[in-house]
């Protein structure tokens, strides 16, 4: 096992010698990161292939063109995000200096998933740069090939003292998550987001969880429902369904329910074609406990379309279940795989109380027509993002914040709302030694006459 | 488990939605002013018989300075609660992508004993405002202030929706092992813990207001009068039970020598000849403080003060000289009328003297050069900073308030309360049209509709031509 401490340590000691803090090197650190990632595409993707079974300009667009996005942004913005941001003053400080200014945290911790697994970590990395810190960085031991490349060419590109990459599973992370942290980003499960916050709770470290959950979606009947069906298809089965804002499991009435499985269902050949199998746009399960973990939720369900796996290549064909019961074990636990429960409901109504009687989700999705649907939907439930009429999107956009509520997470992250979570925002006030004078309302005695004023 | 009747219960009046009209929140923000108006004079008793308050700083504090936050929020909260639109890519231009600042649902507030109403009050006015239930948990160390919320605030907010818990270590455990949606704990690192402990396994969000040493660096190019004063006004305040009070000085021994008259001077016009007759200063809340207190004279050695008074629970205006960082008063942060003064050579070496230690709440420093307290502020971190006085900077609304390591996580006051307490919601808001415009996204994948999405997603270099 790799020495936790020493690498932390080492961290820390080249975060206290200041050479993270000049704009300049940071924006000459996301450079170094820009080139890795040009020059070393074909081998991101290989890695991304060998784990996931992602074909190439799947893999580029959705691990690859948002990382570029997102340090192209950092380098673009960094100085006006890092700029002392001056406040409203009041009577008393008028002739003073007062602002906000932003500084950097320390030593970062990012911890990593397999789903996605290099824009996982290079997204959280790119703020915590950018925020002037030093970062340790643990991909997930699961997409072992990309956590390999990651470990090789981050040394590579970048300063080898400040950001480390530290490989292993739970015994290793449990290790590291006993050291001192300034903050601390972990992407995952919302039984292993706990562990975190307990271990981090020790030493008084911030965290940003970004966990999961079941997303629902809620079909209204007035809806286009071929191109809701084709937005949900395409959101529900990239990367073989394993995205924690994929579209969990679908809410509408019983009268459309079969015409949602005939859109979708067209939709998939589309996509896909004759035999899925054989798309190379198809992926595949990460590892054999997940494939038979997914396969055990079609146990005593309605299969309408799909079913089919394959344990060798851990392949499950996409599946949608119709009639779902809500209290069965497909609807107790995140899917995180290509099956899609429908439950019917008769009304909105019932599709909200539905909602808001489990767990908050990671991400809410609402289709109707009906703007006013839309806006009911959204007030009154609660989710860490929300997507109408599309899937997925919402975490896009770089001005909106991505993250969790409830179980689902806490904190958020990409774009401006990264370099903000990584930072301290410090009040400064300035005053000046004279004027004197003013001061003399504030000091005792005599001070009764200001409380009767 | 003892509460858990009333957090089912608010949390039934959280999901009936009725905390989350712009109108609710005014009247219950509303309906906290006139309990400051008509409890004003119960209030000033209150503090008063808990540790000695002068009547002017219960005023200040717990009265004008939570009257502000209630202005200012009840002044912009239309605005705060309004949608944020945030810019939008050339795909998106018929969308509409927002910032939705959503309530939590049920919040816990548990407040310190030093500034009992404010340090519950500031925060609730964030919780209401952004539509949430809350229950309080005052400190059961500030005995009569404790009664007063448990009885008197329940005649002013709604029930429902807003619960007073009281008691002692026991009871705040038992009321931890509860769900809330959000936790905001002002007090010492050691029970923030506890506090961030027991939120994990519900994965709930905190806020934890901490404390520390909050060192006080005085250069040699000062105006030594406009110092004392300053920094004894902020070290005798609340007979020095703040947080954000200097806990200790930082100076060359020739301004040691210097500062003590003007210190003396600095007493003597605030407190009078003998501090212990004077309504301005205030006692020390309990036995144990007190005890506690007391075993930190034996640092250094007594320059000014040094006088106490059990049965009264009084500390005279302390000032210790020559204290060494290994003595008991450099150990712990003081939190009395106590000001130990730690001599160093120069400001490099008190600079470095602050970043051994673990991060304060707040860094001060007093120099009649700009270049010196510029330095100071950038060469440390804090939760917040101020140069050339003390305390001043948490009375500005429009700067956060908070820790950092050791001395907390989060902000608040003003906007920031209101965020704390929100769920900033990242929305998208689709057109159902236009679906040929997604068609490079979806399978069969090609690299002709990679080329199409990068064109249209990705973010150009400034001096670049942009594709169209």
């Amino acid at each position: 096992m790799q020495n936790m401490q020493q690498i932390v340590g080492r961290a820390r000691a080249a975060f206290r010698s200041g050479r993270s803090r000049p704009l300049e090197f940071r924006i000459q650190q996301l450079k170094a990161l820009e080139r890795m990632v040009q020059e070393k595409e074909k081998e991101i993707l290989a890695a991304l292939k060998a784990d996931l079974n992602k074909s190439g300009p799947n893999a580029y667009s959705h691990e690859i063109l948002g990382v570029l996005r997102e340090l192209i942004l950092a380098m673009e913005k960094l100085p006006s995000w890092a700029a002392p941001q001056p406040v409203k003053k009041n009577l008393l400080t008028m002739r003073d200096e007062a602002y906000i200014g932003y500084e950097p945290l320390g030593v970062v911790l990012v911890i990593g998933a397999w789903n996605y697994p290099f824009v996982l970590v290079m997204q959280p990395l790119i703020g915590a740069i950018a925020a002037g810190n030093a970062v340790v960085v643990k991909p997930s031991e699961v997409s072992e090939n990309t956590a390999r490349l990651v470990a090789e060419l981050l040394p590579q590109y970048l300063d080898k003292d400040l950001y480390a990459v530290v490989t292993g599973g739970v015994p290793e992370t449990t290790e590291l998550l006993t050291q001192r942290f300034d903050h601390i980003l972990y992407t995952g499960s919302s039984a292993v987001g706990r562990i975190v916050m307990a271990a981090a709770a020790k030493h008084l470290t911030p965290v940003t969880l970004e966990l999961g959950g079941k997303s629902p979606c809620y079909i209204d009947k007035d809806c286009d429902l071929a191109v809701a069906c084709r937005r949900i298809t395409w959101g529900k089965y990239m990367n073989c369904g394993q995205t924690c804002i994929a579209p969990d499991y679908i809410l509408c009435e019983p009268s459309i329910q079969s015409k949602v499985v005939e859109n979708i269902k067209a939709t998939l050949k589309e996509f896909y074609g004759e035999d899925v199998k054989l798309s190379p746009d198809y992926g595949r399960i990460v590892n054999q406990r997940h494939f038979k973990r997914i396969l055990g939720l079609l146990e005593g369900q309605k299969i309408a379309v799909g079913g089919e796996a394959d344990e060798a290549s851990c392949f499950i064909a996409p599946t949608i279940l119709t009639d779902v019961s809500p209290e069965s074990k497909v609807m107790e636990e995140e899917i995180f795989g290509p099956v899609l429960p429908i439950v019917t409901v008769k009304s909105v109504e019932e599709a909200i109380e539905f909602i808001n009687c489990r767990e908050k989700p990671l991400a809410l999705y609402v289709f109707s027509n009906k703007k006013q649907l839309i806006r009911r939907v959204i007030a009154e439930t609660s989710s860490g993002g929300v997507t109408a009429n599309d899937v997925i999107m919402h975490s896009v956009v770089p001005d909106l914040p991505f993250g969790g509520v409830g179980h689902s997470g806490m904190g958020a992250y990409h774009g401006k709302h990264s370099f903000e979570t990584f930072s301290h925002r410090r009040a400064c006030l300035v005053k000046d030694l004279r004027w004197e004078f003013v001061n003399r309302l504030r000091y005792p005695p005599g001070s009764m006459e200001m409380v009767r004023l | 488990n003892p509460y858990a009747g009333l957090v089912s219960h608010l949390r039934a009046s959280w999901i009936s939605g009725k905390t989350r009209p712009l109108e609710y929140r005014v009247a219950q923000l509303e309906a906290l002013g006139r309990f400051l108006d008509d409890k004003k004079e119960e209030i000033l008793e209150a503090t008063e018989l808990d540790m000695g308050k002068p009547s002017f700083e219960a005023f200040f504090s717990e009265i004008l300075l939570c009257k502000n936050e209630l202005n200012v929020t009840l002044n912009n909260l239309s605005n705060w609660m309004k949608d944020e639109h945030v810019d939008k890519n050339l795909v998106m231009q018929l969308d509409s992508a927002f910032i939705r600042k959503d309530p939590y649902g049920v919040v816990l507030i548990i407040a310190p004993w030093n500034y009992p109403i404010h340090l519950f009050l500031v925060p609730l006015i964030g919780a209401i405002a952004a539509g949430n239930c809350a229950i309080i948990k005052p400190s059961e160390i500030s005995k009569n202030t404790e009664r007063l919320i448990a009885e008197m605030l329940s005649c002013y907010l709604d029930n429902d929706c807003f619960a007073v818990v009281t008691g002692g270590v026991p009871e705040t455990t038992r009321l931890l092992e509860n769900k809330f949606d959000y936790i905001f704990f002002t007090g010492s690192p050691p029970v923030g813990r506890i506090v961030m402990t027991a939120a994990a396994k519900h994965l709930t969000p905190v806020t934890l207001e901490l404390g520390g040493k909050n060192p006080c660096y005085v250069s040699d190019t000062c105006d030594v009068t406009n110092v004392a004063r300053r920094v004894a006004w902020g070290r005798f305040f609340n007979a020095g039970q703040t947080c954000i009070a200097p806990d200790y000085l930082l100076c060359t021994i020739e301004m040691q020598e210097k500062l003590m008259p003007a210190l003396r001077q600095a007493i003597t016009e605030f407190f009078g000849p003998n501090p212990r007759e004077s309504p301005d200063f205030g006692r020390i809340v309990s036995d144990k403080q007190f005890q506690r207190l007391r075993a930190l004279l034996g640092s250094g050695r007594v320059a000014l003060g040094g006088q106490t008074d059990e049965a009264e629970r009084y500390i005279a205006p302390t000032v210790l000289a020559d204290v060494l960082p290994s003595d008991p008063a450099m150990q712990e942060e003081v939190f009395g009328p106590i000001l130990p003064i730690v001599v160093i050579a120069n400001m490099d070496e008190a600079i470095d003297f602050i970043n051994a230690r673990p991060r304060p709440l707040v860094v001060y420093a007093f120099s009649c050069d700009s270049k010196i307290v510029n330095q100071v502020l950038e060469r440390t971190s804090s939760g917040g900073f101020c140069g050339n006085d003390t305390l001043m900077h948490v009375t500005l609304t429009s700067l956060p308030f908070g820790g950092t390591g050791n001395s907390g996580l989060g902000r608040y006051h003003g906007k920031f309360t209101f965020d704390t307490f929100s769920h900033h919601r990242g929305c998208l808001h689709r057109n159902m049209g236009l679906e040929t415009l997604n068609t490079p996204r979806y399978p069969p994948y090609t690299q002709q509709k990679l080329g199409l999405l990068t064109s249209t997603f990705e973010v150009k270099r400034r001096g670049t031509c942009t594709l169209l």
